[in-house]
């Protein structure tokens, strides 16, 4: 607590002493218009170039951009669709100025700008790796509340049972690690315990996008990076105050057979979500939290969440901002681990009844970023991940139940020096203390750690550039040795004509034991599970080869193949002692294709995208498949938006996975546990904006799982079964 | 885009995933059996004398397997050369009555038969065999099926004395 009053100190503290208010600041906004019939443009990402200022367009294409101090800036404009415009403006003091800007369409589509791939601002195609991106009105369309419920719709990405696979990464690990690393706003965000990601823990309705690097991302982000990384991009607050309210109520169908139906009463979902983001001159303000309840189409597998969110930022000058965000998650959840049988699907076995969890997460982040010169650029950053989470799931020695509280704490710096406009060069150091206090389940245990990375990127012609990275970790975890890792990375893009980009990357990754992989004791079901503190770090290597190509500015293609090499997996494995260990004892590779095309046609009123995915996941040390991992990923999804309607369909198919935990199955842990088949789901969403009659609403409806397909997405475990949603939602 | 070129599409949107939707995916062991009938298995009657203490029943179930002498009895699970019960119980009576429906149908014979005591907590090592079907007049000889036809074989029954276990084979 005395963190944020020292934090408010400073902000404020800033402010009282006058800090960048030595003068009568200006003003500059502006109509944004374009080529064709001046039609005024809304959402144009207007940026003061080398500053941290910037805004978007409003729904009558204006922005103003106030509180400026005297001097020249240059305005940056873009958007998808047109091309980027620049224009100079010098303003004197106490200046008003007012500019309109016109935009002329570009001949092909202009790349979005993503920050991860670089740990920078770059245009999509100028990225050396795979990058994919969802907007926040693609969870909206979907009334996403996690954001696995769209990263499914990735190419190369799928969900097994909440544990995220970039082209076949992770497999199933039983929520202990992950092989995709997750950030929030460039930040790590996973639990200290188990390091792996809470989907729940992230407020849907602070996304502004996320970002979905694909391929080993060590040599920038460090540990969990073996598979690829997923950026979570939260809203940033605009000059125009907004207020934001949704409201939505469901139902799961009845199940197809008799014997599935476990409740007379309908299963319902339902949620309310509320957010405001406002300006006070140069202090920024936003807070959001949501309510919402899931009765589980499965029994004992119900849900209840709040969720909070606010953010404060400060800009001191036009060089200059300080930003504090916290997130807060309270929820309960009851305890699905597998069903009694395929008779009795969605029902668990009779001991699970009456188990839950309650977790409390939240996470406290602080920031701040500073031009020093139109080329110098650095960023100091600090984060606090507090998970802490109790269960009555009984154990031989604990029969009461298990508890853990983790503190992950992380300090970074970052350095971006554009040494010209054809060379960047991009730096940092990193600090981290993660302690865990969890005596039934994991024991007591602290680890620190830090890091080192630098990364150049040369453009040595208009049509080639390269990246070259390296990143060193040190990892201490108390009496164990000292984990050390070099990754490097190498990547090229080569565009010889503005429509089609060539790119080809290779980089190593690596994964740090978790806590609770390296240090769980327990006991339950008939299974004992011991510690093994002599774990090593999972490593990877990456290579892939890839293209985009635009020929008309109604369809992309992209192409690619790629290789990963794995080292070192960490597994579960029974023991000659009939127990169960964390051990490093698969050696992988995964190699496959990946395609996928976009339709933009009817000016991007019919909008659609087709993927496939095929990889060889293949088990080096048991010359078999790798357990969890489809071959086959193959998805589709079209959406028709004739004004005000909108009508989108997602199809997802996913190849019948190969081969599982066989040891559950035939050890009777999981009857009909060997009972899988392809998945192949259809999900509709369909929208209705009111602001034809005046009126800031949009009227939502989702039909999930639209031919009430039944799957398993895990042993034991069914897929979500056909399910109705209404949603209201207000944005003013 | 005109309110024609709207239906076309939307026509053929739900012409192309109206497809998707034929398969309906798992289903209960009855229907994707096919209205449930049995293909192969054995039942009987198992005899129990001198019940061991409870601390030491931590499960009991029959077994079948495909091949004789057989391994581990938790590798052979393992393997799938071995089926099993669920847990037999309760505990404690004179005797009880079992069916085991083979889920390998594939089986043309089996070979061994036991009654398998899991006695301490280590699910794979903690294992022991109590009881043994023989060959009808023959209490030397393990005893085998031929699976040739379909349905259910009655009558395989076995005695468990728990303080007079079957040698180990």
């Amino acid at each position: 607590m005395r963190n944020i009053y020292f934090i408010l100190f400073i902000i404020f503290g800033l402010n009282a002493l006058g800090v960048g208010q030595t003068q009568k600041r200006g003003e500059i906004s502006g109509v944004v218009k374009s080529v064709d019939g001046n039609q005024l443009l809304p959402g144009v990402n207007v940026v003061l170039k080398q500053t941290v200022v910037g805004t978007i367009t409003n729904q009558s294409g204006e922005f103003t951009i106030s509180r400026l101090t005297p001097g020249e800036y240059t305005v940056v404009f873009t958007l998808v669709g047109y091309k980027k415009s620049e224009v100079t403006v010098d303003l004197t003091e106490g200046e008003l100025k007012s500019i309109e800007v016109i935009l002329q369409s570009a001949p092909v589509q202009t790349e979005p700008v993503i920050v991860t791939a670089s740990r920078r601002e770059q245009s999509l195609q100028e990225a050396p790796a795979s990058v994919s991106l969802i907007h926040s009105e693609e969870l909206s369309a979907r009334n996403a509340n996690t954001i696995d419920r769209v990263l499914q719709y990735v190419p190369g990405v799928n969900i097994t049972r909440g544990q995220v696979n970039v082209r076949g990464s992770t497999g199933y690990s039983y929520g202990v690690g992950t092989r995709v690393l997750l950030l929030l706003d460039g930040m790590p965000f996973l639990s200290g315990d188990t390091e792996e990601i809470i989907w729940e823990s992230i407020p849907t309705i602070a996304i502004d996008r996320i970002e979905v690097v694909k391929g080993a991302g060590s040599a920038l982000y460090g540990s969990s990076a073996l598979g690829g990384v997923i950026n979570v991009i939260t809203k940033p607050v605009m000059e125009e105050p907004e207020t934001y309210i949704k409201a939505y109520g469901g139902t799961y169908s009845t199940p197809a057979y008799s014997t599935w139906e476990w409740s007379d009463n309908a299963r319902t979902l339902s949620g309310l979500s509320a957010s405001r983001l406002q300006k006070f001159g140069d202090l920024s303000v936003g807070v959001g939290v949501s309510r919402t309840l899931d009765d589980g189409f499965k029994r004992n597998d119900y849900w209840k969440r709040w969720n909070g969110w606010s953010r404060v930022g400060y800009t001191i000058s036009p060089y200059q901002s300080i930003s504090v965000s916290f997130n807060f998650m309270d929820q309960r959840r009851g305890n699905f681990l597998y069903w009694k049988d395929l008779d009795y699907a969605l029902e668990p076995k009779d001991d699970q009844l009456g188990q839950g969890v309650h977790s409390v997460r939240w996470n406290l982040t602080a920031g701040y970023n500073h031009f020093l010169s139109n080329e110098l650029y650095y960023t100091v950053r600090a984060s606090w991940y507090r998970s802490d989470w109790n269960d009555n799931v009984p154990s031989n020695n604990y029969p009461e139940g298990s508890s853990s509280i983790s503190d992950n704490i992380l300090l970074e710096t970052q350095m971006n020096y554009q040494m010209s406009d054809y060379h960047y060069l991009t730096g940092g150091l990193l600090g981290s203390f993660n302690r865990v206090d969890a005596m039934k389940i994991f024991g007591i245990h602290k680890a620190r750690g830090g890091a080192a990375y630098i990364q150049d990127e040369i453009k040595w012609f208009s049509s080639l550039s390269t990246t070259v990275g390296v990143r060193l970790d040190l990892q201490k975890m108390e009496d164990a040795a000292t984990i050390n890792r070099l990754n490097p990375k190498l990547g090229i893009v080569y565009t010889p004509f503005t429509a089609l980009t060539f790119r080809a990357s290779a980089g190593s990754g690596f994964r740090a034991p978790s806590v609770a992989e390296t240090f769980t004791n327990t006991d339950a079901g008939g299974l004992t599970i011991l510690p093994n503190p002599n774990l090593k770090p999972e490593r990877s290597w990456s290579y892939e080869i890839g293209g985009t190509y635009i020929p008309l500015q109604e369809i992309e293609i992209n192409v690619s193949g790629f290789v990963n090499d794995f080292q070192d997996l960490i597994e579960p494995t029974f023991g000659l002692d009939g127990n169960v260990h964390f051990q490093n004892i698969t050696s992988a590779q995964i190699s496959g294709v990946e395609g996928s095309i976009g339709f933009f046609l009817f000016d991007r009123g019919w909008n659609s995208r087709i993927s496939y995915t095929y990889i060889y996941p293949e088990d080096l040390t048991k010359h078999d498949v790798l357990k969890y991992r489809p071959r086959k990923l193959f998805y589709i999804s079209t959406e028709i938006a004739p004004e005000p309607f909108r009508l989108g369909i997602d199809y997802r198919y996913l190849s019948r996975v190969e081969r599982i935990d066989q040891e559950f199955v035939y050890l009777g842990i999981v009857p009909d546990g060997d009972q899988r088949v392809p998945i192949s789901v259809v999900d509709l969403h369909a929208s209705l904006n009111w602001q034809f009659a005046g009126l800031p609403l949009i009227t939502r409806m989702n039909i999930n799982n639209l031919f009430q397909y039944y799957y398993v997405d895990m042993i034991g475990n069914m897929g979500p079964i056909r399910n109705y949603v209404f949603t209201l939602e207000s944005k003013f | 885009m005109n309110i024609k070129s709207i239906l076309h599409i939307i026509t053929v949107i739900i012409l192309t995933f109206s497809n998707f939707g034929c398969d309906k995916g798992l289903a209960p062991t009855e229907i994707s059996q096919g209205g449930g009938s049995v293909t192969k298995g054995i039942s009987g009657t198992i005899h129990f004398s001198n019940w061991p203490p409870e601390s030491t029943l931590v499960d009991l179930r029959l077994v079948a397997f495909k091949n004789y002498p057989p391994g581990d009895i938790v590798a052979e699970v393992m393997q799938g050369n071995a089926q099993y019960t669920e847990t037999l119980k309760p505990y404690f009576s004179d005797s009880l009555s079992y069916t085991l429906v083979l889920t390998a149908a594939t089986w043309s014979s089996i070979q061994y038969i036991v009654v398998a005591q899991q006695f301490g907590p280590n699910i794979q090592a903690d294992w022991r065999m109590v009881g043994v079907y023989y060959t009808p007049g023959d209490s030397t000889k393990p005893g085998s099926l031929n699976l040739s036809s379909d349905g259910i074989i009655y009558g395989i029954n076995i005695k468990v004395d728990f303080l007079n276990p079957p040698p180990a084979q």
